[in-house]
Formats: structure tokens, sequence, C-alpha cells
């Protein structure tokens, strides 16, 4: 959004700067419930992921033995994470007046339900599943992995 | 005798330690929430496995194998590997379309009424991240759509928090004439692509 913002400003000659970037930098989807114990690591640092709060790309979502969280992403994809699961939201653009589409997620271990989004849609090539057995492409359909 | 019983106990050993550590990924197709079904494969530099039946499964030992087809989970299998998964997953976002007079930032009378539908989905769902869209037809100019684009989102957003829903639950963006929803030449008017999206999710 912010990349966004600074394009538009630049396109029109400064007439949009004063105009608010509502979004938060970054940001690429939220928690929607979290259960037991559950940490998202961003930067190095652990934050307690309570429903609402918003995720960036990079995070990292963790699950230990008694921990789930399910989660939305800006272009309407779900994930679920079971107990001990670990997943990277490594990359995400959706910006579809630019035409410009990325989602990487990196499934390192556990469980996970998958339910593609608008980008899978819109671009299927630009979503990359990784996971420890190479990578997973669902198309108008939901994914139940376990990968170790 | 003797140290053949510990080449023979270290074989079996080795054995088992190898079965332990072949990894085991398991990959299960389910529908849609909507209730479609489509597609999965896996890849690798083994190979590739697709699959596209309900209950149908790709089984990979790790990335130097080849995915194969591992046939249908049954319903208890997959409640044993996934059922905490599946109880945590979020329900599908929900979308609303509101529509606008050429150049207005009100939305026109269906859409005012559909707000209220909006607010029982946010109560509904106590949804906390409600995402609002702004578009505008290719009536006009670039620049000009982009702002009135905005100026529709940010309406609508405070006639959603006028209605209760509390500001810090948005994220507005705006794609002015960028993202039609009816693909149109330049200065054509367009009432559906006069649009806010709201997604409830």
């Amino acid at each position: 959004m912010y990349m966004r913002c600074v394009v538009i400003a630049t396109f029109i000659g400064g007439l949009l700067l004063a105009a608010p970037c509502v979004a938060e930098e970054g940001v690429i989807g939220s928690i929607h419930n979290a259960a037991g114990k559950v940490v998202v690591v961003r930067d190095g640092n652990q934050i307690k992921p309570e429903p609402g709060l918003r995720l960036k790309a990079g995070d990292i979502l963790q699950t230990g033995s008694n921990g789930t969280v399910g989660i939305v992403l800006w272009d309407d994809s779900t994930v679920a994470l079971g107990t001990s699961s670990e997943i990277q939201l490594t990359e995400f653009r959706f910006k579809p007046a630019q035409k410009d589409f990325s989602l990487v997620l990196r499934m390192v271990k556990g469980t996970f339900v998958y339910v593609p989004g608008r980008i899978a849609k819109l671009a299927p090539d630009s979503v990359k599943i990784e996971t420890p057995a190479g990578l997973a492409a669902v198309q108008g359909t939901k994914l139940l992995a376990k990968v170790k | 005798m003797r140290p053949f019983r510990q080449l023979a106990l270290v074989s079996v050993l080795f054995l088992l330690l190898a079965g332990c550590a072949t990894t085991k990924n398991t990959f299960v197709l389910a529908p849609h929430p909507a209730g479609n079904v489509g597609t999965v494969s896996v890849t690798n530099s083994m190979g590739r496995g697709d699959v596209s039946g309900v209950g149908e499964t790709l089984l990979v030992d790790n990335a130097s194998a080849a995915p194969r087809l591992g046939g249908p989970m049954d319903q208890a299998k997959i409640d044993k590997l996934f059922a905490k998964a599946l109880a945590a997953e979020p329900p599908q976002p929900k979308v609303f379309l509101l529509y606008f007079k050429t150049e207005s930032a009100d939305p026109d009378k269906n859409s005012m009424t559909l707000l209220d539908s909006v607010v029982q989905e946010v109560k509904n769902t106590n949804s906390l991240d409600i995402g609002i869209t702004g578009h505008a037809d290719r009536s006009g100019e670039d620049d000009y759509n982009m702002q009135l684009s905005l100026k529709r989102a940010q309406e609508v957003q405070r006639l959603l928090v006028d209605r209760g829903v509390p500001l810090e639950r948005f994220n507005i963006e705006y794609s002015g004439e960028g993202d039609l929803l009816v693909p149109t030449a330049d200065n054509v008017h367009e009432p559906r692509n006069r649009r806010v999206e709201v997604v409830v999710r």
C-alpha cells in the first residue's frame, strides 16, 4: 500500500500527497483466531498473535504442541496451522490495478489447511507453496498438507 | 558368532532408523468451502504428481523422491491427521459490492441498504479485519478517478463507522480506474465499475 501511494503521488504530480495512506505499510493479512501456544516471529522478535493482529510479509508463525492459528491474507486466501507447525509468509503482493501479484508461503513443518484466494485465480503462476517435499500448487480447491 | 550378532543388531537398528527418517509428506485434496473441487499438484526435482478428486492424496518421502499417488483418504483418517488445523480454519471472507452514481461518492439507494448487511456480517463473525477498496469507471481523467475512488472508499468507511463499526478494523485501498469489474474503453460510463468493494474477513 505504501508503495502504491508513492507511485500514485508521483504519477499525478503531488496532487494526492496529502491523501492519507490508510493501510499500514507492508500489511498482508491478519490473525483470525489463535489458541494455545502460538507466536509470530517478525524481524527476530516474538509477537503474541491476538485476533485482528495485522501480519506482514516475512512473518513466521509457529504453533506449540497445543497451539493452533488461523489467518486470512488480503487476497482472501486462508491458512490454518495445526499443532507443532511452522509457516513463513515469505512474499505477498496483491495489486490488481498494476497486475502485480505474488504469494510465496513456506510450509516448514506440521499440518496445514490452505484455501487459495484471488492471486491464485488472477495469476496462478504467481503462487508458490514451498514445502520440504517440493512445490505444491492448488487451484480452486482446499489443500490439507502434513509436512516435515 | 558374537561379531555377527552385533552386526545383525546394528543392521536392524539402521533399518529402524532409516524407516523413522523417511519423511512422509502428505497432501490431500478437499473441496473448496464454496463447494467446487479443483486440482492439487506437487513438483520437485524428481517429478510431479497431480490429483483432482476429493480425498485424493499425494505422498512424497522427501524432496529427492518423486511424488506418488496415495489413493483416496477416508474421512476418519483426514480427521485424525487434520482435525486441529481444520478447527482453526477461518471462514471464507464475505464480499459486498456498493455502487455509485457517476462522479458521486455517495452510495446509491440499494447500496445504502446493503450497508446494514455489512454491519450484520461484521457482528455475526466478530470480524476485526474489514477491507474497503474504492473504484471508478473510465469516464474522466485517471488522476480524478484515483481521487474519486479514494473518496468513495472513505465515505463507505465513514458510513460504517457511523453504524458502530470501530475505525481501527478497517483498511482502505483505492484503484481509480485501474481494476475494472467490466473492462471498457477509456471515457466509457459503466455503472458496474463505479463501486466500492467491502470484504469482511
